[in-house]
């Protein structure tokens, strides 16, 4: 828990807004999602849809539901919790969520 | 070496084989197994052996495979070899060349041998007991020889022997020793047909005759009989039964009787020895038919599979056999016993029937010729069924006798009745003479012989819609039956054949071609013919009725080159022939007599409104008119001349002024007629003769003739119920109507023409909408008696409702017909109708059966549409429809949610108004007035399309991007691994060799697998999103623009090669198609959308299954709408015919802007088509006659959305900024490492989990 790698990533600004992008973070491909109306406004998922098997959630679209923050993968619509990246149409299926850090107007995500 | 328990099989006969397989299915590896077969020949199906003989299969046909790889499990067939010895101590089995081979387990399945009686001269050559295929290629051999031959026994192996030698040319005679044939399997009455059929076939039987000796020098001459007749024989084949081979067992001292015992788990006296096939004996019973068989090695293989519990019960005995081509069936007791028989007999058909009944049980059945009910019989038997509710019944089969049993009524006659089929003759094959076959094949085709006359060329068809043959139906189309059909119930169609007499006494009819038909029962169905005036010159040349397909081939023959025509008669048959002929692109008048048009159904009001809105159509009306005289015209072929002295000139002239009932045959025949024609009939159709009914126009029930097809059709239903002795009366018949008579609505209910005395009428008449309503209503207001509608018939289903169901009136009726605007019109509640009340006339749908089907899960009214058929007719009742449903479903406590999501508590629809009117251009703004939370995947997208609809923004505006889905984001379609697929657009298909080689040199660069799609472009795959720019740069530098094929939009209009180069095109399909896709490219809808164009009716461009079709004709494009292909395919409706090409295109911008403004999310035009109150013809209100005067604005709309198109490739290509967008990584140019490709036929595809991992190659 403690071994976190703080990386910078990119700047807010390179972040499309109530969207996501895929970016590259230690080795991994994280999806980072930018709701400016939030707190914290930005949310790293890991960018592999365990069900659709492709690298694609920084894709699908923001929203919520129930009350919680999530993103429809853009391959077969599942949801995907943005603050924990548990699935909420199946309970298996769960995606790594990583810390975010915005400081200034670089993002910083944290990966093992 | 092979270390598994060795499973020695004795026997390689089908049980053996079977067995075998059976264990290899549920336990491949657990035996070694080795399978000994005593025949040289690998296994054969010993079933079809006697197939063979009679050359119905080959014998190398005969073999019999296992579904199995034999040899890669390691089974072992070793054949040719008998055992001769089994060793039980030692566990070990002797072969005939003396080697032993050692078993874990062993089953024996030895079979059975033929049995041979022991006569002097059964060993003669040319003596054999069928058996074996060595048997089979001996027959063969002898054939040719010619015979004669004697086959000895008349059970099922012996007929089948004997068909078989019959068929290779040998002449035979059958010996059985028993008094009939297949003794075992059928009663003598059964036998007896069968029996018939053989002799038919040329072979003799001898029944009751046994066999004394065969005599010969060392071939065998002749069969002695027992009497001393001796009968010549070649050839003689013993088939007098089987017995099980049990020596083998016996000697190795297992129990035996006559087979070799078992017990339920088919295990011998010794646990590791089981047996089963034709040598097993258990409970008493060897089984000598392969579906017992069959049942003990399944059973047997479940046990030695490990099943512990698996246990063979027996098999319940039924034979289902052909004999000779005979269809043969018995199950239970054959013979007659001391209970009742019913027997039903058909000798025509070749039909016989015999069920035992005993103590309201069915004991035994024997079924000859159709056996299809052989198996629910068997059920009877099996379960000790109560029959007793359908005794009578059961002889006709579980059509008829099924529904009685369900009821539970008993049937308390006991004496034996035999019942030979009813003879049903039907004269006349129309609408109503087909009805009547359709009620019977229904409730009773077993009980009777029918057969049906008709004069015309073609079975029945629907002559109610017959002018539609003059647009885009064809004689198919509207026909209402098929030689098929009959043919399936075994029913008689008779085409071409006039009958010309009915001689009651004889009870025969004799045909035109004289040939006489009996009946038991007959049934006139002769129509009518249409009434022509005695008018001097009616026998011109271009002078036509307008009854048959064959008159309208005639009239659309005459109408090439003319130029007038005119139909005598203003009544509704006349109108629809005046539209006929205006379709056929004639100027169109109608001559009346009476002063008015349809003054039958209409009263003077209705009927000169309805002759302005015909008028104004173009069509000249000519009331009052009485044509004196038709001659030579100046300007036409003809001039017709009247009796007040004015004239007409016309080049054709269609008579269609009334009907007279046929009644001819039956007048010559003495059955009582009425005095102004029409056969009398009583409730139940019966004429003056009750062995002979009248149905339809040509029947006169209580003193009136009935024209309409629904009437006849009630008739037809009273007769055949009083055919088959079902309760059903013809009580008469409402003749209200709703039509469309060119294009204007008109109803028509009850008294039209208030003649009940005391009545009083309200009227309502708007002379600028062009609307006409009357009601007719009792002396006290209370009950409605009639009405009249002309121009509006929305009024009609509520109004009918009131009349039929006599529902007490509201205390201001005329408020039932003043416009809404008058001031709330007193709504009819569903509530006040009584189940019964039938809600859709067209199909007869009551509103007790809508209750069901909501019962039945239906919510919507499409479901009840697909359910219940109500609603598909004229549409009149929709609107009932849908507010029953609402009730109902409020009943059932079923708030319907519309709500799009949990972010607006609004349908689609509201959304689009609401953008539309707030002129909202944002989600932002739409959520934060109207909405709630964050919005979602369903929203989003949603109100995106919306906004796109509405105002055309460029989609990937940053306050758009995060609405979009990914593909609408990306401009591309995401596949399964996340590249893309890239769609050009190829507008209609047509396309340069240049823009062609552009796009092979774009899929050649960037390695795109190709693909041709179904709308006619071309789909590159497997882009990476970083490519997606540099592909599209090359595309839309080369002139290509986006496809959209990413967005709920305009698709793609695929068009035929039309009439610029294809030698049966009428127009320009191509042409109209580019126009069309052209205009419409880029129009943001709630569903994809396509459209296709056809340059003929071959309809090559398949416009019919599309969302806007459009076929070309002579007279200009016939547009279709709301058809779509996919997982539920439907035909789109013809909505509008001969247009030019601006107003096809005014009412396609219209059709799609109102259907953007009120479909749901994701509906197809098909379903909101099917959705929308008043379907068709609302649209056809909405869109030709501009009914909510919103048709400029639904233009106007749709001229923005055409002003501000972009390709939105274009857009993009020429903004750094959303260029950024298709990197892969916001940090990072390398590809994503996770995609890979395979070559699979010489392009790239997505690998699979399932292949080789050295066919991976990174992509470059």
């Amino acid at each position: 828990m403690t071994k976190e790698n703080w990386i910078e990533v990119c700047g807010l600004d390179d972040l499309p807004v109530n969207a996501g992008v895929a970016a590259r973070v230690g080795g991994r491909q994280v999806a980072l999602f930018h709701l400016p109306g939030e707190t914290p406004a930005v949310y790293a998922l890991d960018n592999w849809d365990p069900l659709g098997e492709a690298a694609v959630l920084a894709r699908g679209i923001v929203g919520d539901l129930g009350g919680a923050l999530v993103v429809a993968s853009p391959l077969y619509k599942q949801h995907f919790r943005l603050t924990d990246g548990q699935c909420l149409e199946d309970p298996a299926a769960q995606v790594a969520a990583y810390p975010v850090r915005v400081q200034g107007d670089r993002v910083w995500v944290a990966v093992p | 070496m092979d270390e598994r328990p060795h499973l020695l099989v004795i026997g390689n006969g089908m049980a053996a084989r079977r067995g075998v397989d059976e264990l290899l299915a549920r336990a491949p590896c657990r035996y070694r197994i080795t399978v000994l077969g005593a025949e040289a020949a690998p296994a054969y199906n010993r079933v079809l052996l006697s197939a063979a003989l009679a050359g119905d299969i080959p014998t190398d046909a005969l073999a019999l495979a296992s579904p199995h790889d034999l040899a890669g499990l390691g089974v072992q067939t070793i054949t040719g070899q008998p055992v001769t010895a089994i060793d039980r101590a030692a566990h070990h089995v002797r072969l005939g060349d003396g080697q032993t081979l050692s078993y874990d387990r062993l089953l024996i399945a030895t079979g059975a041998r033929a049995v041979r009686p022991e006569l002097p001269g059964v060993h003669l050559s040319g003596v054999i007991a069928f058996r074996t295929l060595a048997h089979l290629h001996q027959l063969l051999a002898q054939c040719p020889a010619g015979g004669p031959a004697v086959v000895v026994g008349g059970g099922l192996l012996g007929l089948e022997t004997a068909v078989g030698l019959a068929r290779q040319g040998v002449e035979v005679t059958v010996v059985h020793a028993a008094g009939h044939l297949l003794n075992r399997q059928l009663d003598a009455a059964a036998a007896a047909v069968v029996q018939r059929d053989l002799e038919a076939r040329g072979i003799r039987v001898e029944l009751s005759a046994r066999s004394a000796a065969l005599r010969g020098a060392q071939h065998v001459e002749a069969v002695e009989l027992e009497d001393g007749r001796r009968i010549p024989a070649r050839l003689v084949v013993f088939a007098i039964g089987i017995s099980p081979r049990v020596e083998l067992a016996q000697e190795a001292g297992l129990a035996c009787n006559r087979g070799v015992l078992v017990d339920d788990a088919l295990a011998t006296s010794d646990p590791l020895i089981d047996a089963l096939g034709e040598c097993a004996e258990h409970r008493g019973v060897t089984y000598g038919i392969v579906g017992p068989l069959y049942d003990q090695a399944a059973v047997w293989a479940r046990r030695m599979a490990g099943e512990a519990d698996a246990a063979y019960a027996g098999s319940p005995v039924s034979a289902q056999l052909k004999v000779s081509g005979i269809d043969v069936f018995s199950a239970g007791e054959v013979e007659p016993t001391d209970g009742d028989a019913l027997v039903l007999r058909d000798p025509t058909a070749g039909v016989y029937r015999r069920l035992n009944v005993t103590d309201g049980r069915l004991t035994g059945a024997v079924l000859v010729g159709d056996v299809s009910d052989g198996a629910w019989f068997k059920q009877l038997i099996d379960e000790r069924t109560d029959v007793a509710a359908a005794r009578r019944a059961l002889a006709f089969g579980r059509a008829f006798a099924e529904p009685l049993l369900a009821a539970g009524i008993p049937d308390s006659s006991c004496e034996e009745s035999v019942m030979d089929k009813t003879r049903v003759l039907v004269i006349g094959n129309g609408m109503v003479g087909q009805h009547l076959v359709d009620v019977l094949a229904e409730t009773a085709a077993d009980r009777f012989a029918l057969t049906v006359c008709g004069e015309e060329t073609r079975p029945a068809y629907d002559r109610v819609h017959l002018s539609e043959y003059f647009g885009d139906k064809t004689a198919d189309d509207l026909a209402l039956t098929t030689p098929a059909f009959y043919a399936k119930h075994g029913f008689d169609l008779r085409t071409t054949t006039a009958i010309t007499l009915i001689d009651r006494a004889a009870r025969t009819v004799q045909t035109a071609a004289g040939e006489t038909l009996p009946y038991d029962k007959l049934v006139i169905a002769s129509g009518s013919t249409p009434f022509v005036p005695p008018v001097p010159g009616r026998e011109r040349p271009g002078c036509f009725v307008y009854r048959t397909l064959d008159d309208l081939d005639a009239i659309r023959a005459a109408a090439q080159g003319a130029r007038v025509g005119v139909v005598v008669g203003g009544g509704l048959l006349g109108l629809e022939a005046a539209n006929a002929l205006k379709s056929l692109g004639l100027e169109a008048h109608v001559v009346e007599f009476a002063p008015q048009l349809m003054a039958v159904q209409l009263d003077a009001g209705g009927g000169a409104l309805l002759r302005r809105k015909i008028e104004a159509l173009g069509v000249g009306v000519h009331t009052g008119r009485n044509t004196r005289e038709i001659v030579d015209g100046e300007t036409c072929r003809h001039r017709m001349q009247f009796a007040d002295g004015g004239h007409l000139e016309t080049d054709l002239i269609v008579f269609s002024a009334g009907i007279r009932p046929r009644d001819e045959l039956a007048r010559a025949c003495g059955l009582e007629v009425g005095e102004r024609g029409g056969v009398v009939v009583d409730d139940q159709c019966r004429t003056s003769d009750p062995d002979i009914y009248a149905i339809g126009e040509c029947a006169l029930w209580g003193g009136r003739i009935y024209g309409l097809v629904a009437p006849g059709y009630a008739m037809a239903k009273a007769a055949a119920a009083d055919l088959v002795g079902a309760d059903g009366a013809f009580t008469g018949a409402d003749m209200s109507t709703k039509l469309k008579l060119l294009g204007v609505d008109v109803g028509s209910i009850g008294d039209a023409h208030a003649k009940t005395p005391g009545a009083l009428c309200y009227t309502y008449q708007d002379d600028l909408a062009g609307v006409y309503k009357k009601i007719v209503v009792d002396a006290e207001s209370r009950r409605l008696l009639g009405a009249v509608l002309v121009g509006d018939a929305a009024d009609y289903g509520s109004l009918l409702q009131f009349c039929l169901n006599d529902i007490d009136l509201p205390p201001q009726p005329q408020a039932l017909i003043l416009p809404d605007s008058a001031g709330g019109k007193p709504a009819l509640g569903p509530d006040k109708l009584p189940a019964t009340a039938q809600i859709c006339s067209c199909h007869d749908v009551s509103k007790g059966a809508l209750v069901a089907a909501i019962d039945g899960g239906c919510t919507t009214v499409g479901d009840l549409k697909t359910c219940t058929k109500a609603g598909t007719g004229c549409g009149g009742c929709v609107p009932l429809v849908k507010s029953l449903l609402e009730v109902e479903l409020k009943k059932r406590g079923l708030a319907v949610n519309t709500d799009l999501c949990e972010h607006f508590p609004y349908t689609r629809q509201d959304l689009y108004q609401l953008v539309r009117v707030g002129q909202l251009r944002s989600f932002d703004e739409l959520l934060e007035k109207h909405g709630r939370g964050r919005g979602c995947d369903i929203c989003k997208p949603a109100v995106a399309s919306i906004l796109a609809a509405c105002w055309n923004d460029y989609v990937l505006k940053p306050a758009h991007e995060g609405l979009q889905d990914s593909n609408d984001r990306f401009l591309a379609n995401i596949q399964k691994d996340g590249t893309y697929s890239v769609i050009p657009r190829v507008p209609a298909g047509e396309i340069t060799p240049d823009k062609l080689l552009v796009i092979a040199e774009v899929a050649k660069e960037f390695d795109l697998y190709t693909k041709i799609t179904g709308g006619q472009r071309i789909d590159l795959l497997g882009a990476r999103l970083e490519q997606l720019p540099a592909i599209w740069k090359r595309l839309v530098d080369a002139g290509f623009e986006s496809g959209h094929a990413y967005a709920k939009a305009l698709r793609t209009v695929k068009s035929c090669v039309g009439s610029t180069w294809c030698r049966y095109g009428v127009d320009d399909s191509v042409g109209l198609a580019i126009l069309l896709e052209e205009r419409y490219k880029g129009l943001r809808s709630p569903h994809k959308l396509k459209f296709a164009v056809s340059g003929c009716t071959r309809e090559c461009a398949e416009a019919q299954g599309k969302d806007v079709g459009v076929i070309a004709t002579e007279h200009g494009w016939n547009l279709y709408l709301a058809g779509n292909g996919g997982m539920k395919p439907r035909h789109a409706d013809l909505f509008a015919t001969g247009l030019d090409t601006s107003t096809l295109v005014r009412y396609v911008d219209r059709f799609l802007m109102f259907y953007i403004k009120t479909a749901d999310r994701l509906q197809r035009t098909s379903v909101w088509l099917d959705n929308l109150d008043g379907g068709i013809d609302y649209l056809r209100e909405l869109i030709i006659d501009d009914r909510l005067g919103i048709g400029a604005e639904l233009e106007a709309q749709m001229g923005h959305v055409i002003d501000t198109y972009q390709c939105e490739w274009k857009t993009t290509l020429d903004d750094p900024e959303r260029l950024r967008r298709f990197r892969p990584f916001v940090n990072s140019d390398a590809p994503d490492e996770t995609i890979h490709f395979v070559r699979e036929r010489g392009q790239p595809r997505p690998v699979r989990a399932d292949d080789q991992p050295t066919a991976v190659t990174e992509h470059a």
